[in-house]
């Protein structure tokens, strides 16, 4: 089991390669995650190296942000990874 | 019922005075927690001042440590006031630092058992339990890591109690940092709050007045924030950040 999800893929990281918001998909502006205002209409974030690194005060919604990929990348949001559920 | 619990002791912090262990009340010197290196036979600990600064590279034992003094205190070991319980332990097979307590003597003047005991880890825990409770300081989970932080410690950290921190600055950026230390005198000059707190922040080990002390398997010693590694560290990175960073990755 453990060699078959291994290595399935050879190209190299970066894999996640741009996220961006979409506006026709957000029901509430006002409403939290969505009022944060990192998230301008225009936002998007390219991805060109295989690690990157986000700084910022608290409040901006760094946290936030890794959220929405990790559970774009299929991870709980509370941490863990793909199946695992740290948090009930 | 809040006039009737604050401030019905007129003594100034500190009120738990000295801690000491027991040899004779350990059962099994070779389990943990009883393994630790600092917990050594002559092992105490005098509180002479409200703020009580522990340092320590990890592993050395710092939150076992507090875990005990928050049991002695009458609080969940994962964090909480007296009576919280944050976290249910009814399935959980690891033993913790709490365990520490059953070994450990206190000397109180008096005893207090108003107060928090906070951990980075349990916080989101905690304040889920706040909000499932209906508690009017709820809605710490809407702010943002940071400011949920302090604008829990603001409304917990005005009232009489020890009040005991496992490393406060781990969601708080350097500005929210000073913020603390602002929140730390206030809660000194108000003279009925002890705090006891490990820190890795040469930041917070500044705060001017407290007792600081280093935990290593020799057990505490007092230094000062310029004897420590995470001061002398933090000044070489702040000298050359990108040799610093080379230099560190290269070893």
């Amino acid at each position: 089991m453990a060699s078959r999800r291994n290595r399935t893929i050879n190209l190299p990281a970066p894999y996640l390669r741009r996220v961006w918001l979409d506006l026709a998909r957000i029901a509430d502006r006002a409403a939290y995650p969505f009022c944060l205002p990192f998230l301008q209409d225009d936002f998007e974030l390219d991805f060109d190296r295989s690690i990157t690194i986000i700084v910022g005060e608290n409040g901006t919604g760094k946290s936030t942000f890794l959220e929405g990929i990790a559970v774009l990348a299929g991870y709980d949001e509370a941490g863990g990874g793909k199946g695992d559920r740290l948090a009930g | 019922m809040p006039s009737r619990r604050k401030r019905d002791i007129n003594l100034p912090a500190p009120y738990l005075r000295r801690i000491w262990l027991d040899p004779t009340r350990i059962a099994d010197r070779a389990a943990y927690p009883f393994c630790v290196p600092f917990v050594r036979d002559d092992f105490e600990l005098d509180f002479d001042r409200p703020i009580t600064i522990i340092v320590g590279e990890n592993g050395a034992g710092k939150s076992t440590l507090l875990e005990g003094i928050a049991v002695l205190a009458g609080y969940d070991q994962a964090g909480g006031g007296k009576g919280y319980r944050p976290v249910d332990h009814s399935d959980a097979i690891e033993v913790t630092g709490g365990e520490l307590s059953t070994a450990l003597r206190a000397s109180w003047l008096p005893k207090i058992t108003n107060g928090w005991f906070f951990r980075a880890e349990s916080f989101f825990a905690v304040a889920r339990y706040l909000d499932q409770v209906g508690s009017p300081s709820a809605d710490f989970l809407s702010y943002s890591h940071g400011e949920g932080f302090l604008r829990f410690f603001q409304e917990r950290c005005q009232r009489q109690g020890i009040f005991i921190f496992d490393e406060p600055e781990s969601a708080l950026s350097p500005a929210r940092q000073m913020e603390f230390l602002k929140l730390m005198r206030r809660m000194e000059e108000s003279t009925i709050c002890q705090v006891i707190m490990a820190t890795h922040s040469p930041m917070l080990m500044a705060y001017p007045g407290a007792r600081l002390l280093r935990l290593s398997k020799y057990g505490l010693e007092p230094v000062t924030v310029e004897q420590t590694d995470h001061y002398k560290v933090m000044r070489e990175f702040c000298n050359d950040p990108a040799g610093f960073v080379e230099g560190a990755i290269a070893e």
